[in-house]
């Protein structure tokens, strides 16, 4: 069992979950665009720090802005490795796609071909699978993953192969303890793999942002906790000055 | 070796109109441009078929290596071997001229290179790929005002176009490109000791404008080379057997005497 009784270091939220969990799990985050999904799953990372080595993949925001973020809540971004997998997708594959467009519409010039230095071979074989499952296969005691968001592995995956990634995280989270979270912040992709997803998680969460009054309430909904449907609930929360509390924001629908 | 069948031919000379003469590629190896009337002509894409060991690289080397001498800017595009240790294994002939690769008249190119850089990796290329490397090499054909070429090898290439139609295809337009923009050119194939045919696919022989065989024969315990123009469109050439040596000056040939002991290929 991993000394870790936080999840999101929310009390209401965490509650008794972490009894209720195996040592290894695997959760799901969803959430619309605004709802706070990733400051939640950065939150998630926060609290396993000092506990675990933790590993923030993120897909979207620039490494710097992740770092920042934690760094407006408090939090020490400095224990966290930040992996910005879209920024090495771009580089090592996207950037490549570009030249070769290029070398198509364009042609080619003797220089490009003579003495020249071929794309990097590792452009051949990079996937983003790979990238983390490496990662993870170097750690051998408990860990902490964030994957923010999953929606990347949409766009450049095949959708199985979007839950194979999750299953391949799941077991390694079950066989050294770790504690992953995946979110999504477009259930809008194919709606069989994201329930795929929810089967395959131990746990479900999803915050929601309702429009009250003249701003939004947050509500961060339970929806999942295997084989303890007992301990779903629905919480309403807002953000703090050190990251998302339980509790409405005053005059909001309690 | 025996020689394969014998590919399609053009319609005999006596049935052609009165006879115009070509402008000759004259290959510069002594030998060769006898028994081609003056030389390969011009613009003529020729198969130059033959099993591992048989000469076909070298000879097609010593082609580009005269041709730029001549001034006729030569490009070998390489496949199967990297252009470095090409132009090492090169250096060791007499005839080479390190010179000609500096000043830009002996291009190598490695296709490997070129796949990289236009994304065609993948095992079979598709049509639009096909079409993506024929424009290419016409491109550079164009551009650098090529004369003489070498693809090293063809065989390599058919490899991941894979089906008949699309090589037949492929030839076609190579050839045509080629021939358009006055470069003749060198295509090897490799084919087995015992194959009977002159490519791979078979379809190869009979796009081409003229094949020349090379093979290894054992006699009195020696193993020779001997060479062949089994087919050469535009010009009367003589089909018989030479005997061939690579020597550091260059390829020489001997008329191939029937007698001694053959001892099979």
């Amino acid at each position: 069992m991993v000394e870790n009784e936080e999840i999101f270091g929310i009390p209401e939220v965490d509650g008794t979950l972490f009894a209720a969990l195996p040592p290894g799990w695997l959760a799901i985050l969803s959430g619309d665009s605004g709802s706070g999904a990733p400051l939640l799953a950065k939150q998630f990372a926060h609290s396993g720090i000092g506990r675990v080595p933790v590993l923030f993949y993120t897909t979207f925001e620039r490494t710097d802005d992740v770092r920042r973020a934690f760094t407006d809540f408090g939090w020490d971004p400095t224990e966290v490795k930040v992996v910005n997998l879209a920024d090495e997708y771009y580089e090592r594959v996207l950037v490549r796609g570009l030249d070769i467009a290029r070398a198509r519409e364009q042609g080619l010039t003797l220089d490009q071909l003579v003495g020249a230095e071929p794309h990097p071979v590792v452009t051949k074989s990079f996937s983003l699978t790979n990238r983390m499952l490496s990662d993870l296969g170097n750690i051998d005691r408990p860990f902490r993953l964030v994957l923010d968001s999953v929606d990347f592995f949409f766009e450049v995956l095949q959708p199985n192969d979007v839950t194979t990634v999750a299953r391949q995280i799941r077991h390694r989270c079950q066989t050294i303890g770790g504690q992953a979270l995946l979110t999504i912040h477009s259930v809008t992709h194919d709606r069989a793999v994201y329930g795929l997803l929810q089967d395959l998680a131990d746990l479900a969460f999803q915050l929601r942002a309702e429009p009250h009054g003249g701003r939004y309430v947050h509500t961060l909904f339970t929806e999942k906790v295997a084989n303890r449907p007992d301990l779903a609930r629905i919480t309403p929360v807002h953000v703090g000055d050190s990251g998302w509390l339980a509790g409405a924001l005053e005059g909001a629908p309690g | 070796m025996e020689s394969p069948a014998e590919p399609p031919s053009p319609p005999p000379r006596a049935l052609m109109a009165p006879a115009t003469i070509l402008e000759r590629c004259t290959t510069g190896i002594a030998g060769l441009d006898d028994i081609l009337g003056g030389g390969i002509p011009r613009g003529n894409m020729v198969l130059v078929a033959g099993s591992v060991g048989t000469g076909k690289t070298t000879l097609c080397l010593e082609f580009l290596v005269r041709g730029a001498e001549r001034g006729e800017r030569s490009l070998f595009l390489s496949v199967t071997e990297a252009s470095e240790k090409l132009i090492q294994n090169l250096s060791t002939f007499e005839f080479f001229r390190a010179d000609l690769v500096s000043d830009g008249s002996l291009v190598f190119v490695d296709l490997p290179m070129l796949y990289d850089k236009l994304g065609l990796e993948h095992e079979e290329m598709t049509a639009d790929e096909i079409d993506i490397l024929i424009r290419t090499i016409h491109d550079l054909v164009e551009t650098l005002g090529v004369k003489r070429l070498v693809l090293d090898s063809l065989t390599s290439v058919c490899y991941r176009i894979r089906r008949d139609e699309a090589i037949r295809d492929f030839m076609l337009r190579l050839g045509q490109t080629l021939n358009d923009l006055g470069c003749t050119s060198l295509l090897v194939s490799e084919i087995g000791p015992t194959q009977g045919r002159y490519s791979m696919h078979g379809v190869e022989e009979a796009i081409v404008d003229g094949v020349v065989l090379l093979w290894n024969t054992r006699r009195s315990g020696d193993i020779l080379r001997v060479l062949q123009v089994v087919k050469m469109r535009g010009t009367a050439h003589s089909r018989a057997q030479y005997v061939i040596e690579l020597t550091p000056i260059g390829l020489l040939m001997a008329p191939h005497l029937k007698g001694g002991h053959p001892e099979g290929a």
